[in-house]
């Protein structure tokens, strides 16, 4: 069960965060994939990044992804699969933006949820973020690659001074911007039903705090689609009303 | 001709007597056997000389007083432990000094054969009165090494205690067949030791609770230039200086390398303190750095193709020994090691860390991977590739080139429990690793992230 909210927020003319969710249907049980990407760049780049990626990974989910579960595949091999089809987006984010002598590049930050090997996939580049929300508490799973947030988790600056800090929209790591051999982060973890998931962009989270999300997002609450939508909507407007300028994006889903 | 002098704990009449066997040939000196029963009171334990037709013994009355190998067990302050020492080194100043004694025939073979009274806060330590001193028995050296290794001391000046240990090291090393029978330290050396270079001031004496009521200072026939001549019945406190020597190398990649025992030595060969196998301009043993009469030293040991301080350059001068101060480069022939002695510390730690390493200062380089220790959350930052640490010792964190892009390996090359995301990896075989994998090695979770 899934739910998404997405906006160019009150200021830019144009939403540059894309977001997909896909889910199929493999052995009696469902696979759910979704991912939000935070495109950068001027004039149309962003988008383009970001929807580019999202396609393609959608892409590869429909075809690469069915081809290695049908083969039984192990939890680590599909890591593989998905880092190559990044790195390869990358290169041709890259060869495209300096064809066009454009800035291009985008986030990525996505979800996949595999009840045959009871595992989940997370693959994250750049400063969107993925939430595990449960009654009792809201976790980050990833982590920024962000300056800032670099700056924090080596003790530079605490992450107090990290919310007013100027910096905040520099990254260390993205797909495209001519990036080439970096590293994406990868976590391989074990979820159970009843916990919910959020994928959202930075524009949604800085000016709600966690607990705030977690109140209206907890999975109790949260019982089905229309509720989870309006719930997001209540937290976008709070977000807007907080004068936030940027894209917002978020997309929940709920384990059941 | 020297041998041991064996000794054995026995029960008379209420009363613990050490009893040293001597051969039955050794002939006793009456003067010194008087004399060190009339002056008990410096630290000597008090002499009864038996002899038979079958045996020659001397039998020191011990009652009421721990064994030092037992007493120093107890974790004291180091200002106790020093102030042992310096009583330890006043009864062998009054030895070597006073005339008809030898500081030969001081029984120091075994910590075991020295006490302590706990009542007055005295050491004492048998003497042989001997008019040959025949016996191996009496190496200072030995006996403070022994003393120093098996003490346990809380620490509060970490700077007082690594020099007096370095010291010591650096004279255990020259032990050889030539060596003194003292072993290589006279009292006034020692005494230099512990007041000019680790700056223990000694103090007027402090009536203790007891005052050890026997004391008509008869250490006043030693002479007058010591000042420290008193009954050893007083407290020490040690001078906190500001410079702390806590001393490391650190490598091209902020590496930092602890120097925790002297002589550190450099090299190409895997038992070095410091070994640099994957260097073939290294020697097996190319260097090492030591601890003299209060200074650092690093010298050549013999390199193929040199040792240089501050400079390196085709033509520049190899040196074969040089004092070596904070801040200096020492090159292994090319590679630069950055030596430094660690500001002051003067927090409390138990002896057996000594040798840890501190906080690394903060780093410039930029770390370009880092671990997170799961049931700590400490982080272990990776500056260079191929990655060991101590803490994940037994594995090798690499990385790979593979046409445009890169993989980092974990090889396990002598662990008995690693595993990547729930798969065995056993000795002798890598796998592939990616940001924000997790491992468990020992039991231990371990997340690795990359940098970018």
């Amino acid at each position: 069960m899934f739910s998404y909210v997405t906006t160019e927020g009150a200021v830019r003319k144009v939403n540059q965060d894309s977001l997909f969710a896909a889910e199929a249907e493999f052995g009696g049980e469902n696979i759910f994939f979704a991912a939000v990407c935070d495109g950068v760049g001027g004039l149309s780049s962003g988008e383009k990044a970001s929807g580019y990626v999202c396609k393609r990974m959608n892409e590869w989910f429909a075809e690469d992804f069915a081809d290695l579960m049908r083969r039984g595949a192990s939890i680590l091999k599909i890591r593989e699969s998905v880092d190559d089809r990044l790195h390869e987006l990358n290169d041709s984010i890259n060869a495209y933006a300096e064809k066009h002598s454009a800035d291009m590049a985008t986030t990525f930050t996505g979800i996949l949820i595999i009840p045959q090997l009871k595992r989940m996939l997370i693959a994250h580049v750049g400063d969107s973020r993925l939430y595990k929300i449960t009654d009792e508490e809201i976790k980050i799973l990833t982590s920024d690659h962000s300056v800032v947030a670099q700056d924090v988790r080596n003790g530079v600056i605490t992450a107090e001074m990290a919310e007013t800090d100027p910096r905040q929209n520099q990254l260390t790591n993205c797909i495209g911007a001519g990036l080439d051999d970096t590293s994406y982060d990868y976590s391989i973890g074990e979820y159970s039903e009843n916990e919910c998931y959020m994928l959202c962009t930075d524009g949604f989270r800085k000016k709600i705090t966690a607990d705030e999300m977690q109140f209206l997002l907890k999975p109790s609450i949260n019982e089905d689609e229309k509720i989870m939508s309006g719930h997001l909507e209540k937290l976008k407007n709070k977000v807007i009303k907080g004068g936030e300028k940027d894209n917002i994006t978020a997309l929940m889903v709920k384990l059941c | 001709m020297a041998g041991s002098v064996t000794t054995k704990l026995l029960y008379q009449n209420c009363d613990t007597f050490m009893q040293a066997g001597l051969k039955k040939k050794d002939r006793i000196d009456e003067d010194q056997l008087q004399l060190i029963n009339s002056k008990r009171d410096i630290g000597f334990l008090g002499i009864r000389w038996e002899k038979t037709a079958t045996r020659n013994v001397f039998k020191y009355n011990v009652s009421n007083m721990t064994a030092l190998s037992e007493y120093i067990k107890q974790t004291m302050p180091q200002e106790k432990y020093f102030s042992i020492i310096n009583q330890f080194q006043k009864i062998y100043e009054f030895c070597a000094r006073t005339e008809g004694l030898s500081a030969d025939n001081l029984l120091l073979s075994d910590l075991k054969n020295v006490y302590y009274d706990v009542e007055r806060q005295k050491v004492f330590v048998a003497y042989l009165p001997l008019s040959e001193n025949i016996y191996k028995c009496s190496n200072v050296v030995k006996f403070l090494s022994k003393l120093n290794k098996n003490a346990s001391i809380t620490i509060t000046n970490g700077t007082v205690m690594q020099k007096y240990s370095f010291s010591l090291e650096d004279l255990m090393g020259k032990q050889n067949s030539k060596t003194p029978k003292n072993g290589g330290m006279s009292y006034a050396q020692l005494y230099t030791l512990l007041h000019d270079v680790l700056s223990i001031p000694v103090e007027d004496p402090v009536p203790a609770a007891d005052t050890a009521a026997d004391s008509p200072s008869p250490a006043a026939a030693a002479g007058a230039d010591v000042p420290a001549d008193d009954d050893g019945d007083h407290t020490i406190l040690v001078n906190r200086r500001s410079s702390d020597c806590l001393a490391y190398l650190k490598d091209e990649n902020n590496r930092e390398f602890p120097i925790d025992h002297v002589p550190f030595t450099i090299g190409r060969r895997p038992d070095n303190d410091l070994s640099l196998t994957d260097k073939g301009t290294v020697s097996k043993v190319h260097a090492a750095i030591g601890f003299e009469d209060g200074q650092w030293f690093v010298e050549d040991r013999g390199s193929a193709n040199g040792t240089f301080l501050n400079d390196f350059a085709e033509n520049a001068r190899r040196i074969s020994k040089e004092t070596i101060t904070s801040g200096d480069v020492i090159y292994i022939y090319d590679a630069p090691f950055v030596f430094t002695v660690n500001s002051g510390d003067a927090a409390t730690v138990i002896v057996g860390a000594a040798g840890k390493k501190q906080e690394p200062p903060k780093n410039k380089v930029k770390k370009i991977a880092y671990f997170i220790n799961g049931s700590s959350n400490e982080r272990i930052p990776v500056f260079v590739y191929p990655f060991t640490c101590a803490e994940l010792s037994g594995i090798v964190i690499d990385r790979e080139s593979n046409g445009s892009r890169h993989n980092i390996c974990i090889e396990n090359i002598s662990c008995n429990s690693l595993s990547v995301e729930g798969s065995d990896v056993p000795a002798g075989e890598k796998t592939v690793i990616f940001s924000g994998c997790n491992f468990l090695y020992h039991g231990i979770s371990y997340t690795f992230y990359e940098e970018n």
